[in-house]
């Protein structure tokens, strides 16, 4: 996915240093953020991270302390859920249990006045979007979790909103359904050009969805970038250690040397923490070579096959444990070998302790 | 592998056959039977004479009536008590479940001495005179009766409403009234409409409030009651009681429809619980008032039971008395200890029959269990009257004379309170997996063994709190155990609906406060012995007792 839009991006939703408490807890701190015109932004991170109630302050079903809240340069912070022009998806759908499919779709352009003519024709262009064709008479209950998907997604689309809330919209399915719904989601969302948030704790989902991801943690974003900027270059421990495997080795910095493990590092770029330091390197960034190649030596304690890649458990020095991954083809050491253990500078990062 | 077969679920049969089958039979065949011959006259007199003719109509009116409204005023409540932020809305919660305590013809007292002729509010205040007793009275009473039924009723439905809905349709543009219009009351018409067929079950089959504060006004409950003391025309009242049941069991056979749909109608719980709803003011104050109207009469309902107790006459002499307290020793004492053990034994065999039953039906692969089933549910659908007439005529001549013993009362309580306690561990088998009972049995654990262990104590929380619920529920039966009472085991509520039809007020007022203790002493309990939360759904459960299917 690329990151350079050919046109300057315009913020669509911006959050401005809001904050909420449920009672003495502060579950979102001082959040800002800017959403573009037409982007997927998804908010990650662990539960009880704030994402969902960020999202619920977006719709205007929770009230915030501070802070205010812009859609598409309009103040929306006091303005009731009603007149927010928002569509949201809820984890648990929220369909309307009474209602046949089609009034389910068309409840929202009933409350705005449609005429049933107009409102005929909209829901069978949305069903037809979401690929529901000739289910309007069924019944809620008649539908499968991914139909019943679909129809959610639908409902929140008919009304046109300017900007579309995705609550972990795909974690009632299962696995195999998950990754279809994910590239339909992606499809109509691509095709209606609405801007969206959607909220997930599957990083494997955002990444594979998003334009950007925020990862947020207890109430705070750690980090806002693309998907490749956060597993390539995260700002810090949690967010490496959130996003993927890494391994996390304690090492010291001074001048432009790195000391890990019993190994010396050069490290020519400049701006790295001095003194005691974590150094994230990724599993499939380490090269394994006979002993005595590398910067540092192990003991490969464990090695397992999983197809495509070999994965390594190996012992360094002062006991560190480390995780490496190696394709297949060059996976040619056993367990109980010494070995050298090599990286390119730029694949490590560097955190202070 | 063949299992030995167990004999329980004959026993079962033969139980259900003796107590349940044959009173009924017993009223039927009576009712068809005059001088040894086929003989229709009686169904013929209901038909054809015109005071027999229009309990049929009253009946079914004033159950129309006090079903809609106590239905409404239950919606009302539910609403007030957990859709909005009104002041004292706890406090009308609570007044709403108050009438549990009391029984019916004690409401029927104290409304006496509120608006009778010589009532505190009617006479002495505004110094009116109106006929009490006429079809008005009885339908406020009852309203007033089973508004707590309803309100409880609703109550579950709308607090299982989830709150994602309600945002989907505020997010969707709905106002807070659209809301509640077009989701949150749809949402709940099935158990709205349950609780309106409930109560107008409750309403047809009632006896006490009819017959006290009914004055001309008859209905079939009534009227057998007067057919069999008046003019020992056993044939007649059993006519009566036939057709009552029949309207009876169609009511009961809608409202297993719509439970039966309900259950089909999925409640999610994870999205959140119910929020309030910003209703517009005006419509708030409206519910308000109501709420507070409502409240306000049934404290003073309650008050004046107090009142009349300690008072020397009642609209004439207010001096402090405890006269009225000397009939305990006499009369009350004996009563009161009959009440507390009949009460008592009901509640402990129907939790024991209950489970049995229970275990049978949903456990136990023997052909009928459906039947089976049905039949231990259908002292549900009956109206007291018809089953006191029933054991009347089934145990009151030989093979099985038990007319004057107190088994006969203590076995018409516990088939009446049984689909309570079969309701109570259907529900909780129904949710257990059998693997459980497997796994036990694969640990080397035998049927009783595997029964003791693992389903009584799974059971136990729910059946505590249903058997409690037929505690208080036989302290205050009347209708069913009227005929059946002889001066060897008189019961409280049949001492003080003596009282109140001689028209000994402070006597009866005494005797009520009685009752009302150990009603309350259950209720108390029934709030006491599990989480609030898992009551209520308990509580809900029992009320309807659903018919498992």
């Amino acid at each position: 996915m690329d990151t350079e839009r050919s046109h300057q991006p315009h913020t669509d939703l911006r959050l401005e240093r809001i904050s909420k408490r449920f009672d003495d807890l502060l579950v979102i701190n001082d959040l800002s953020l800017e959403v573009y015109k037409g982007e997927l932004c998804c908010l990650l991170g662990p539960s009880g991270c704030g994402k969902t109630t960020t999202l619920k302050i977006i719709a205007g079903f929770l009230e915030h302390e501070e802070g205010s809240v812009y859609l598409a340069e309009r103040e929306i912070t006091d303005i009731p859920p009603q007149e927010r022009d928002v569509g949201m998806v809820f984890q648990n759908y929220a369909l309307f249990p009474h209602l046949s499919v089609f009034d389910n779709v068309a409840y929202g352009l009933r409350r705005r006045g449609w005429s049933l003519k107009d409102i005929r024709e909209k829901v069978a262009d949305m069903l037809d979007l979401v690929q529901l064709s000739g289910y309007g008479k069924r019944r809620i209950q008649e539908l499968s979790g991914g139909q019943q998907q679909r129809i959610a997604l639908a409902r929140a689309l008919v009304i046109e909103p300017e900007l579309l809330l995705l609550d972990e919209p795909l974690s009632n399915l299962d696995a195999r359904l998950r990754v279809r719904m994910r590239s339909e989601i992606r499809r109509i969302q691509r095709a209606l050009d609405i801007t969206t948030i959607y909220v997930t704790h599957d990083q494997e989902e955002a990444m594979s969805i998003a334009d950007r991801i925020v990862i947020l943690h207890q109430g705070v974003i750690e980090q806002i970038g693309t998907p490749r900027e956060i597993y390539e270059k995260p700002l810090n421990r949690f967010v490496a250690d959130f996003i993927g495997r890494v391994n996390l080795l304690q090492g010291r910095v001074e001048g432009p040397h790195l000391y890990l493990l019993g190994g010396t590092f050069l490290i020519p770029k400049r701006g790295w923490p001095e003194g005691k330091v974590t150094c994230a390197v990724r599993p499939e960034r380490i090269r394994l070579g006979p002993e005595g190649s590398g910067f540092l030596t192990a003991l490969i304690e464990e090695a397992t096959y999983t197809g495509s890649l070999v994965h390594y458990r190996l012992t360094a020095e002062e006991g560190a444990r480390i995780h490496a991954e190696l394709p297949s083809p060059e996976a040619v050491y056993e367990p109980g070998e010494r070995v050298g253990l090599a990286w390119d500078a730029t694949d490590i990062r560097l955190f202070p302790i | 592998m063949r299992r030995k077969r167990s004999i329980l679920p004959y026993f079962i049969w033969l139980t259900l056959i003796l107590f349940v089958l044959y009173p009924i039979l017993s009223v039927l065949v009576q009712s068809v039977v005059g001088e040894g011959t086929l003989d229709l006259s009686t169904y013929r007199a209901l038909f054809t004479e015109p005071h027999f003719r229009r309990t049929i109509g009253n009946s079914l009116g004033m159950a129309a009536g006090a079903s809609v409204f106590s239905t409404l005023l239950g919606l009302i409540l539910a609403l007030t008590a957990f859709k909005t932020r009104l002041p004292g809305r706890r406090f009308f919660g609570i007044t709403a479940v108050l009438p549990f305590i009391i029984p019916g013809f004690v409401n029927s007292l104290s409304y006496i001495f509120l608006f009778g002729r010589n009532g505190l509010i009617t006479y002495q205040l505004l110094d009116i005179t109106w006929d009490i007793y006429s079809w008005r009275s009885v339908i406020i009473l009852q309203t007033l009766g089973l508004t707590t039924t309803t309100f409880l009723l609703t109550s579950a439905v709308l607090v299982g409403v989830d709150g994602e809905v309600e945002d989907a349709a505020r997010n969707l543009g709905a106002s807070e009234w659209e809301v509640l219009t077009t989701v949150t009351l749809p949402m709940i018409r099935p158990g709205l409409v349950s609780a309106f067929l409930l109560a107008f079950l409750r309403s047809m089959a009632d006896f006490g409030t009819p017959y006290i504060m009914g004055g001309q006004f008859t209905t079939l409950a009534t009227a057998s009651y007067t057919e069999l003391i008046g003019t020992y025309d056993m044939g007649m009242a059993s006519t009566l009681n036939v057709v009552l049941l029949l309207l009876c069991l169609g009511v009961f056979w809608l409202y297993s429809r719509v439970q039966r749909k309900e259950e089909g109608v999925e409640r999610s719980g994870e999205g959140g619980g119910s929020q309030p709803l910003t209703l517009d003011g005006r419509i708030q104050l409206g519910i308000w008032v109501v709420c507070l109207i409502f409240s306000l009469v049934i404290i003073m309902l309650l008050l004046s039971v107090f009142l009349a107790a300690f008072t020397k006459h009642l609209g004439g002499d207010f001096t402090f008395t405890l006269e009225h307290f000397r009939i305990l020793p006499q009369r009350g004492w004996n009563s009161t200890r009959n009440t507390l053990f009949f009460a008592a034994l009901t509640s402990l065999l129907m939790s024991l029959a209950g489970i049995v039953v229970a275990y049978v039906v949903k456990r136990m692969d023997v052909r009928g269990r459906e039947l089976m089933n049905l039949f231990a549910t259908l002292p549900f659908a009956i109206p007291g009257t018809f089953m006191g007439i029933g054991y009347a005529l089934a145990f009151g001549r030989p093979p099985l004379l038990l007319s004057g013993t107190w088994a006969i009362i203590v076995s018409c309580t516990i088939i009446r309170e049984l689909p309570l306690g079969l309701q109570s561990s259907t529900s909780v088998l129904q949710q257990q997996d059998p693997a459980l009972e497997d796994a036990s049995a694969n640990l080397g654990a035998s049927r009783l063994e595997t029964f003791f262990t693992v389903i009584l104590p799974l059971v136990r929380p729910a059946l505590l709190v249903s058997a409690l619920y037929a505690f208080v529920s036989t302290v205050k039966t009347l209708g069913a155990i009227i005929f059946l009472i002889t001066p060897s085991n008189k019961v409280l509520s049949a001492d003080v609906f003596e009282a109140t039809v001689r028209g000994d007020v402070g006597d009866a007022a005494a005797l009520s406060l009685l009752m009302i203790l150990l009603a309350a002493l259950g209720m108390v309990a029934i709030f006491s012995i599990s989480k609030r939360k898992a009551t209520q759904v308990w509580i809900q459960n029992v009320l309807t007792s659903r018919t498992p299917t």
